[in-house]
């Protein structure tokens, strides 16, 4: 398994130079990929009816429970084989659909490769973070495959809408996976399984709720049904592909591999009220589209939701329905948006008031989609037919307070199907066009139609010849139920769930022929509560808020920063501060009345020099504070500091004063007050706390200092009397290292900064 | 016992020895340093080896005890931060090489860059706390040289920013020492630890508090980060690469020290959670409203710092090694993203969104490094960032932490938000359709830029160089994906190692 | 710049009574307030005296090596006296005194921190120098 997945990334590297050389023909190339694939999962789905083949596990990183490991369950191999099947048509069917010296068949190529590898990676994926990270992998390749026109600002927003949506189901999902893990020792969904039912309580409920949410966002259902819709900028095999038939099956599958083992708390709940919503809303709002494509994606999101609805089911018949169900519309959805690529390539538009009667003049495209929406509407003697009426049967079946709601709801949107089928059906292939009437250009060639042919016919073949889906099937549910053998009935039972059926698609037939019946329900057609306009408004709600924080945040005052920053700091300290006793009336002023004297003359000059308005006295009154504090500490008794200081004070005036000789002589007085009482206000506060803090010291003095055992070595084994420059250069001759690599850069920097400048203004 | 540590320091202080004697000599000082920083990469690399089980290499300078002189510690945790940091150094400097205009524009471009290099060394494995003051202060002047010379008069106003806000840091900095001596006597971290211990609890409080601030500013934890925006976008692109991805980290370091070396017993978890989600939120929202890639990735570097003081503050071995780790992997990722920005800026002089489109189309490769590095800061499988991210999201529920996990979980969807928007405005769309959204004035003024015209050859040339070399640091990124499952397990030993300070000190003090 | 004739003739009395000062200062640093960091500053401050005496062409005057040079051997040669003792088996930045019979001075005890001191000397006096080289070179 491991290799047939690493396979399809080696295979989508190689196809870059391949596909530069070949052009389109690259894609029959590729079809060998997908092929390989189905033909992998078929001899699995054959000989798993005995058990799950043995698990491949390679380690990745330990310490986190991350590893890479692939297991093909039932219901695996039965998306491995949709995968590679359909991977094949598809790439068959890109080899007519693009230019074959487009710039794109390049990246598409490659991507749909990578893509393909990707969804065959999540579905045989066994640890949590294996399907995680194949799951982001199907998510990134989505993103650049509908972006292939980027050009288009559609295209371009439809692409990060997608990304973004289920890049946030996906970290929900990857916190649920990790807090599910943490609080059950579980990392792998065999182990889920193996583990049998289970009723969760507590963390591993909550994350459940988190990983559901994934899989919602993935499958495109409230509220985060937004993006599919809008993914459609993409090419339509990439809509085919992805967007109908695998990927955004992904969040299905997810759901039919949990569901039969994992009850307890509200995750059911979540998903059922999610899906039903979403179904009949969704279908709802495809009555109202013109554009086929569209519809068809509207069409979707409300297809995943009823398999998502059946699949969440508590019972494990609602769970086969589903099953089958997921097969059907598979098959039937990807034929579809192939058509509607076929009708859009020879007729330049896909707006159903626009299509005139193609029906005599496409008639394999015509049967093709025809099959394609018969199929999907559940029409009898379908694969759709069965696994819905079997959905509702068992519905039937189970009791809980709820039931009604559910079958209500199944109806409502079965219906919804059947109507806009025939709406689209009617509208683009046996009624004339209302507007201006689209030309036919080319006429689609056997090889364009073939595919989608294949895919649509399959439904039907699939229901009349019950041994195959028996095959396809029968693993994935006898691992969710336990029970080998189902039928699917080509002739339906007599029953009540019969006639709700038929009933069902009388009603929807009938709405969707009549143009005025439908009309009314599209006049009353619900806005999508959280859909298009809700992530728009986020959106631009987002970027309002952040300007107006970055604004607020980022003002670009250097002064404003340096109080902001004080004011925090000391705030932080002070906090603490206030949890300690200071006693400041036990401090003694001052050593000396000569200190005391020496301190107040600094302080005296230090408060001329703020108030100064001429720079070179503001310079000297700077000189005469170092030289003070030089005085101060002679008296202490530091004679080394005290000459250090006052020779650095010298060279510094004398710095200063060549440095303001280019300067005005006052300094200008044009800053707003404000500005400086902030100033002041965060200069006395960091001055009062942190002379607290030093005075707060006091109480906490250390009984001893290394200082004593440096003067000790300094005379025993360095032999130095002069302690100080001892500690210069022997005990701390490190930090002289760096300081004189400071002094050092110090200067070269300013040499250099002096010479771009005078460069600067030799050239002005 | 001797060891090769003195090496580690000396070679980079060689090295800016030598470049400062080659003064004038362009390729003498290039050869040097590329040969200065080699040395030490390789040595850190082995001495990593020799501590990879849990030892600890201990060097007294001038052979005096600590606390009387200095000593150079290199644990496990030193090890790993130096060697990534080391490595992302020399990448940086060939990118610098490669690239026209950023070291030879001045002499002191190859001395500052190695001063910055030494500084990184010494405040890794210094183990003095006055002695990883005066690291800051290498690093901070040679980094603001490295900020000025090579941006004009702009690096000048955005330099005066830097200097100004880290020389009033300093001062505290000084003031923090000066306390924390008098409070226990000395200022080795391994005597530190003992004294501080023998203080009140709400005395250790206070000192922690200043410390915290202090490295706060320079690791740019909100809200204390304003300084960082205003300034890293202004330089040339390696040098800001170097910066984004080392510096606030250096500060980053210092708060995993300190806090677990000398501070183990003060319990200032919850602040910090609270702290580090304001981070990742504020600096994630300042880079969504910007529309300028290296000011997007000069915020992001403020919220992925969040990220590293959310793993301190959960305040377990597990929080540790995913802050750890997560420092590791973002050491080079924001450097490459910042490199590859520096190629885009090359060919095009711009980095605004608004002048760049349809990259993707022109240079496939470069867009495809920029995409996994991006990818990789937003935390997406299989690269670096998802370990990293998950490292931190375990740790998080493990502790407890949700409502800070949940922030970041989102707050990485932000990031990727703002990646998509680098996508969609520089390697999309293109230059020409955006200015149809501009009035005619402002149309005129943009200089006319035709695509079928033909890339100037040299440039054409220059900008593949760079990309391979911008290539190099992706490979670090990618590489580090690879190895997470051993380089977790490192991170998680290093964790293990400084949790317990005795061991700290047992091994400086013996 | 006028020259100042007062300023002039006091240069020529103090400069070499400020470079013996510089040499004491360094030499005496063991036992005495002094080192490499005031002698430095005191070399820098003679640079400067010839600036305000004889103006920016007395700076010049006296530059016989570029003080980027100067900064770069004073730094190096505190790097190499930091790592020498390492190669013989001592610690980094290690000292040792040796004695020297010197002819009329008797035993002197001989530092190798003055080697590191001079390194620091140079570096001090360098960087104060090429400092006023830089800020006078674009002076009127």
């Amino acid at each position: 398994m491991t290799y047939l997945v690493v396979a399809h990334f080696a295979a989508a590297l190689v196809a870059i130079p391949v596909a530069r050389r070949l052009g389109g023909k690259a894609f029959l190339l590729a079809a060998a990929v997908p092929a390989a694939t189905a033909l992998w999962s078929l001899t699995v789905l054959s000989r798993s009816a005995s058990t799950t083949s043995p698990g491949e596990v390679h380690a990745w990183i330990k310490g986190l429970d991350v590893d890479l490991s692939f297991q093909a369950g039932g219901l695996s191999a039965l998306m491995a084989f949709l995968i590679g099947g359909i991977g094949v048509l598809v790439f068959l069917y890109s080899y007519r659909y693009f230019d074959p010296a487009g710039p794109e068949v390049v990246r598409v190529c490659s991507l749909l490769l990578a893509f393909a590898g990707s969804m065959l990676g999540l579905v045989l994926a066994d640890g949590f973070f294996t399907l995680f990270l194949f799951w982001e992998a199907t998510s990134v390749t989505s993103f650049f495959l509908i972006g292939t026109e980027f050009k288009h600002a559609a295209a371009r927003a439809a692409a990060t809408q997608a990304l973004l949506i289920t890049g946030l189901g996906g970290i929900a999902m990857l916190v649920g996976f990790t807090i599910f893990g943490a609080s059950t020792g579980i990392w792998h969904l065999s182990g889920v399984e193996n583990a049998g039912s289970q009723t969760l309580t507590g963390l591993p409920a909550v994350a459940l709720v988190l990983i559901a949410t994934g899989c919602l966002a993935k499958s495109a259902q409230l509220p985060f049904g937004s993006w599919l819709p809008a993914a459609m900028a993409a090419p339509t095999p990439v809509s085919a592909f992805l967007h109908s038939a695998t990927m955004v099956k992904a969040g299905v599958y997810l759901i039919a591999r949990l569901s039969p083992v994992l009850g307890g708390g509200p995750w059911r709940a979540l998903v059922i009220g999610s899906a039903g919503l979403t179904m009949v809303l969704a279908g709802w709002r495809a009555l109202r589209q013109d554009d086929l494509k569209l519809l068809l994606a509207h069409s979707t999101v409300a297809q995943l939701g009823l398999l998502c609805f059946l699949f969440a089911m508590p019972d494990r018949r609602a769970w086969v329905a589903g099953v089958v169900l997921l097969l059907a519309h598979a098959l039937s959805k990807a034929g579809l948006f192939m058509g509607v690529g076929i009708i859009d390539h020879s007729l330049h538009t896909r707006d159903i008031s626009r299509l005139d009667r193609l029906a005599s003049e496409m008639r394999g495209v015509a049967a093709v989609m025809s099959a394609g929406f018969a199929c999907m509407a559940g029409v009898p003697l379908t694969l759709a037919f069965a696994g819905k009426e079997r959905g509702l049967e068992n519905l039937m079946e189970i009791s809980p307070p709820w039931f009604y709601a559910a079958i209500g709801l199944m109806v409502v949107a079965s219906a919804l199907t059947a109507a806009y089928s025939t709406y689209a059906l009617r509208g683009a292939f046996f009624t004339s066009a209302k507007g201006d009437v689209a030309v036919l250009g080319r006429r689609p060639s056997l090889g364009f139609v073939i595919p989608a042919g294949v895919l649509t016919f399959a439904g039907i073949a699939m229901a009349l010849f019950a041994k195959a889906p028996e095959m396809l099937l029968g693993s994935a549910v006898k691992g969710a139920t336990g029970k080998a053998n189902f039928g699917i009935p080509v002739l339906p039972h007599v029953g009540s769930a019969l006639v709700i059926s038929l009933l069902a698609l009388a009603c929807g037939v009938g709405f969707g022929y009549f143009d005025r019946l439908r009309h009314f329900a599209s006049k009353a057609a619900l806005p999508f509560p959280l859909g298009q306009r809700v992530y728009e408004a986020i959106n631009v709600g987002l970027i309002r808020f952040a300007d107006r924080l970055a604004g607020v945040v980022q003002s670009g005052s250097l002064p404003i920063y340096v109080a902001t920053i004080t004011i925090v700091g000391m705030g932080l300290i002070a906090w603490y501060l206030a949890a300690i006793d200071i006693d400041l009336g036990a401090l003694p002023l001052a050593g000396s009345v000569v200190e005391l004297l020496l301190v107040a003359a600094c302080g005296v000059l230090a408060a001329a020099m703020a108030v100064q308005r001429s720079r070179v006295t503001a310079v000297l009154l700077l000189g005469g504070v170092g030289y003070g504090l030089a005085a101060v500490f002679v008296v202490l008794g530091a004679p080394d500091l005290a000459l250090t200081q006052v020779v650095i004070e010298t060279l510094a005036v004398v710095v200063f004063l060549l440095v303001v000789k280019d300067q005005p002589a006052k300094f200008g007085r044009t800053r707003p007050v404000g500005s400086e009482v902030l100033k002041i206000a965060a200069a006395a506060f960091a001055g009062v706390v942190v002379f607290v803090l030093l005075a707060g010291s006091e109480g906490y003095r250390a009984d001893h200092f290394v200082s004593a055992e440096i003067v000790e070595f300094s005379v025993a084994d360095a032999g130095a009397q002069n302690v100080v420059n001892a500690i210069l250069v022997d005990f701390r001759a490190l930090d002289t290292m760096g300081e004189i690599l400071v002094l050092t850069i110090a200067v070269i920097g300013a040499a250099t900064l002096a010479g771009i400048e005078t460069r600067r203004r030799g050239r002005a | 016992m001797r060891s090769a540590l003195p090496y580690l320091l000396w070679i980079p202080f060689t090295g800016t020895a030598a470049a400062l004697l080659a003064f004038g000599r362009f390729w003498l000082q290039r050869v040097i340093a590329v040969v200065a920083l080699s040395a030490c990469l390789v040595l850190s690399v082995l001495l990593l080896l020799e501590v990879r089980s849990g030892g600890i290499l201990v060097s007294r300078v001038g052979g005096w005890p600590a606390g009387v002189g200095i000593t150079l510690v290199f644990d496990l945790l030193s090890a790993l931060v130096l060697t990534v940091a080391l490595a992302v150094l020399l990448c940086v400097l060939i990118f610098a090489i490669v690239e026209p205009g950023t070291d030879d524009e001045a002499s002191a471009f190859h001395p500052s860059y190695l001063a910055m290099a030494t500084g990184v060394v010494l405040a890794t494995i210094t183990g003095d706390l006055f002695n990883f003051f005066v690291a800051f202060e290498i690093i901070l002047l040679a980094s603001f040289f490295l900020l000025t010379f090579t941006a004009g008069a702009d690096g000048i106003r955005a330099g005066i920013t830097y200097v100004v806000i880290n020389v009033v840091i300093s001062a505290l900095f000084l003031i923090a020492i000066a306390l924390a001596y008098y409070m226990t006597g000395t200022v080795s971290f391994a005597q530190l630890a003992g004294g501080i211990s023998a203080l009140p609890p709400n005395v250790q409080e206070v000192l922690w508090a200043f410390l915290f601030f202090i490295l706060g500013v320079k690791a740019a934890i909100f809200p204390l980060f304003m300084w960082l925006p205003d300034s890293y976008p202004v330089a040339r692109s390696p040098v800001t690469a170097v910066f984004a991805g080392l510096l606030t980290k250096v500060g980053v370091y210092g708060i995993i020290r300190m806090k677990s070396v000398m501070f183990p017993a003060v319990s200032a978890g919850k602040v910090m959670v609270v702290i580090a989600a304001l981070t990742m939120v504020v600096g994630v929202l300042g880079a969504i409203a910007q529309s300028d890639m290296k000011r997007i990735l000069s915020f992001h570097v403020v919220s992925q710092v969040g990220y590293m003081i959310f793993g301190v503050g959960i305040a377990t071995a597990a929080g540790l090694a995913g802050a750890i780790f997560f420092m590791l992997h973002q050491i080079p990722v924001k450097a490459s993203l910042f490199l590859v920005g520096g190629v885009i800026e090359e060919e095009h002089r711009t980095t605004s969104l608004k002048k760049l489109g349809g990259i993707a189309h022109r240079r496939p490769w470069l867009s495809a490094l920029f995409i996994l590095a991006a990818l990789s800061l937003a935390g997406f499988p299989p690269f670096s960032g998802f370990a990293a991210k998950l490292a931190l999201i375990r740790a998080g529920i493990d502790g407890r932490e949700f409502a800070a996990t949940a922030v970041a979980a989102i707050v990485s969807i932000l990031t990727l938000y703002s990646m998509m928007k680098i996508w969609g405005g520089a390697f999309w769309g293109s230059p020409e359709h955006e200015n149809l959204d501009e009035t005619p004035a402002e149309k005129a003024e943009l200089p006319e830029h035709d695509e079928s015209e033909p890339i100037d050859a040299a440039l054409n040339r220059s900008v593949k160089h760079l990309a391979i070399a911008a290539a190099g640091l992706v490979g670090i990124t990618l590489a580090i994906a690879l190895v997470a499952g051993p380089l977790y397990e490192l991170s998680l030993r290093a964790a293990e190692q400084i949790m317990d300070p005795k061991i700290y000190a047992a091994a400086v003090l013996k | 710049m006028k020259r100042s004739v007062i300023f002039d003739v006091a240069l020529r009395g103090l400069a070499p009574i400020l470079s013996l000062l510089a040499l004491f200062l360094l030499v005496s640093a063991h036992n005495a307030p002094g080192g490499g960091f005031v002698s430095g500053l005191v070399v820098a401050g003679l640079f400067s005296l010839f600036y305000v005496a004889q103006g920016r062409a007395g700076l010049m005057r006296i530059q016989f090596v570029r003080p980027v040079l100067l900064v770069g051997v004073g730094f190096g040669v505190a790097v190499i006296s930091g790592i020498v003792p390492v190669f013989f088996g001592g610690d980094l930045l290690g000292q040792e005194i040796f004695t020297v019979a010197i002819p009329f001075f008797g035993q002197v005890k001989f530092p190798t921190s003055l080697v590191f001191d001079t390194g620091i000397l140079l570096v001090v006096a360098g960087s104060v120098n090429e400092a006023l080289l830089a800020l006078t070179s674009r002076g009127p």
